[in-house]
């Protein structure tokens, strides 16, 4: 079976002005089995940046725990907040160590400059190859409604409260039309000095 | 009782042809071979619509694998006043083509009621003749491109055709490896210039296969103009077009 | 040599809505073979009466067939009754048009879509084989999975949080069902590399037919 399709799961990220969104769903697979509905796949990294991990669950985890240690060690070295492009490239290239033997997990990470507070998303394929120059990131087993729906719902320069609803609504639609995603979705919206997390409702089929 | 040596048996399994005289089941895997592949064939053609016309351009090489078995050779086809062939693909089977429209037009004749080919109704025609090849398993190995002047609407008519029988209509059309070379070219000047004339029309076709012959070694630069405009379709005699070489002293590193 | 497929893809995305007092069908005009275009000027929409148009995309050679057969069937009926074939006479007859080749299928994704005798909006897919299924609205072809959660947000399923509810195909007007297909094909041109170049849109009401014609990317 394909490692991609076991657990099942999605995640998407979308900027807005002076802010950036992430999102995954709740479910937990094992094939076609649901065995959890409360689990998130986005995991935070700093006052202000995020990484959704879909993908092979057991590998999400480890990758997260390798990245969480490999931060703290960088903020420790340097004194500061990690940057989410440096982020971005200390996933790549920890991804890209495991060319041959690669983690089964795809990767969404949002985020503000610590410094600038400029607006960052990217996603990221198993080997590491990431695309920055776009204004929203999808990935997981909904990734084609995902990207169909952000690109006809998207708009610049969404506030919050907007970017949320929008947001909400790809990712909604998106895990309706997969059997191994739904059962519920998170949702962060990250702005210059606070992060509102909320959980919404999904179809449970 | 001792089994009893059967001669005929013995031979015929290690002949394995059963009595029916049929090949055996191990045979027959493989029922009916039709034709899987070209054989002498014919590389790209091309076609460009001008404001009251049409041009087809076709080299004149029949290649057999990547021998230039003949230099000269028609590839495009008159089928009537109104209406042209270009063909791409197995020589053999083009042959088939033309006989099979050689017929149908002495019926068409026959009937004297005034009814001929357009361009329009041949495109439908070998569509048809293609789709129902392909739908046998026993392909024509041919790509088309028709043209001509549709009396019907008073328009150019321009239109391609791939074995298995997909047809569409437009104002430039490539077959084969034109379809990377030639296609991009004849696009831009067509967009460039939505008007265009006859002369710029024939420049444009003449250029891509040249571009074509600096690509494709199947290609040559002895090539066949067919020009339709209203009630009149010429076929014109083979010429050959210029080509300049000498950039490819500067090329560097494949020595 | 030797491994000849009497069978090709031939891309493109076709739509439809059903309005109560419209049908709304969209195709864009790309045709391809591979990664190869081969020709920017073919849209994917086919009138077969004054009430009824046929659209469809998969592969192109078993499309043009399949019309054919439709129109002779077609033309026969006038002949046999005087009178057209209605859009549900239609509906029924693609069913075992196509399973007519169950064994060999055609390879396509009909849509039928068209006006009933009232002036009501009509729309019928069908899989290959014949499996007829009637919509509200439907979209298929290579930028099917983009697009069709799209189309459900904003047309059949009412799930905004905000205040204005979103429109069900009784509320959905013309002009609202003619901008949603024009988003929807440019979301799918924009990330499906077999949709692109043009997209018509037909719009059929009891007055009279119209057809809407906008550029879409051409990469």
């Amino acid at each position: 079976m394909n490692p991609f399709n076991y657990n099942g799961g999605v995640c998407v990220a979308m900027k807005g002005k002076n802010c950036v969104a992430i999102a995954s769903d709740h479910r937990l697979g094992a094939g076609r089995l649901t065995v959890s509905t409360d689990f998130p796949k986005v995991f935070e990294m700093g006052p202000a940046l995020f990484i959704g991990l879909p993908g092979l669950t057991t590998d999400s985890l480890t990758v997260v725990n390798k990245l969480k240690f490999r931060v703290n060690l960088y903020e420790l070295r340097e004194n500061r907040k990690i940057r989410p492009h440096t982020f971005k490239a200390m996933v790549e290239s920890m991804l890209y160590e495991r060319r041959f033997g690669p983690y089964y997990v795809a990767s969404v990470i949002a985020g503000l400059d610590p410094e600038t507070d400029e607006p960052f998303v990217t996603a990221m394929d198993v080997l590491g190859a990431g695309e920055v120059n776009e204004p929203f990131a999808v990935a997981g087993t909904a990734e084609e409604s995902l990207l169909g729906l952000c690109e006809a719902l998207w708009e610049p320069d969404l506030a919050p409260e907007d970017l949320f609803e929008t947001l909400s609504q790809v990712i909604l639609n998106a895990v309706d039309f997969d059997c191994l995603g739904g059962a519920g979705a998170t949702i962060h919206v990250i702005e210059k000095d606070k992060v509102t997390t909320r959980t919404i409702k999904t179809r449970m089929d | 009782m001792a089994h009893r040596y059967d001669i005929n048996s013995a031979l015929l399994r290690d002949l394995k042809v059963p009595l029916d005289g049929r090949t055996s089941s191990s045979h027959s895997a493989t029922p009916k071979q039709h034709s899987q592949g070209p054989s002498v064939s014919g590389t790209a053609v091309i076609g460009v619509a001008f404001k009251d016309g049409i041009v087809l351009a076709a080299d004149t090489v029949g290649s057999y694998g990547t021998l230039c078995k003949i230099r000269t050779v028609p590839r495009l086809l008159k089928v009537n006043k109104n209406t042209v062939l270009a063909m791409s693909g197995d020589y053999a089977d083009f042959q088939f083509i033309e006989q099979h429209i050689g017929k149908q037009s002495i019926r068409d004749f026959n009937s004297d009621d005034g009814y001929e080919w357009s361009p329009k109704s041949l495109h439908s025609w070998l569509t048809r003749v293609l789709y129902n090849a392909r739908s046998k398993i026993d392909p024509l190995w041919n790509s088309y491109v028709v043209g001509g002047y549709e009396t019907e609407t008073n328009r150019p008519y321009l239109g391609g055709l791939t074995m298995l029988g997909i047809s569409y209509t437009s104002p430039y059309v490539a077959t084969g490896f034109g379809r990377f070379i030639a296609q991009p070219f004849l696009a831009d000047q067509v967009e460039k210039n939505p008007e265009l004339d006859e002369k710029t029309a024939r420049v444009a076709a003449i250029h891509a296969l040249r571009l074509l012959y600096y690509r494709n070694r199947e290609s040559s630069n002895k090539y066949q103009l067919a020009v339709v405009t209203k009630d009149n379709a010429v076929v014109e005699p083979v010429k050959e077009f210029e080509t300049a070489w000498d950039t490819a002293l500067m090329i560097r590193g494949y020595d | 040599m030797g491994d000849f497929s009497p069978y090709d893809d031939n891309g493109g995305t076709v739509a439809a809505i059903a309005g109560q007092d419209y049908v709304l069908i969209a195709c864009d005009s790309r045709l391809s073979t591979g990664s190869t275009i081969l020709s920017r000027f073919t849209p994917k929409i086919y009138p077969l009466s004054k009430m009824t148009v046929f659209a469809c995309s998969g592969f192109h050679a078993d499309v043009l067939t399949l019309i054919k057969n439709l129109e002779v069937r077609m033309k026969l009926f006038i002949h046999e009754h005087g009178e057209e074939m209605s859009t549900k006479a239609v509906m029924a007859l693609m069913l075992p048009t196509l399973y007519g080749r169950r064994f060999f299928p055609f390879y396509v994704r009909p849509i039928v879509a068209g006006l009933d005798r009232d002036g009501k909006g009509l729309v019928a897919s069908y899989d290959p084989v014949g499996t007829p299924e009637f919509f509200d609205y439907v979209i298929q072809g290579s930028g099917e999975n983009l697009v069709h959660p799209f189309l459900h947000n904003q047309i059949g399923a009412k799930r905004t949080l905000s205040d204005v509810p979103v429109q069900a195909p009784p509320g959905l007007t013309l002009d609202k069902a003619v901008k949603l297909l024009k988003d929807a094909f440019l979301a799918a041109a924009e990330r499906d590399v077999y949709t692109g170049d043009t997209v018509t849109l037909v719009a059929m009401t009891a007055k009279g037919t119209e057809t809407m014609e906008y550029q879409l990317r051409r990469d």
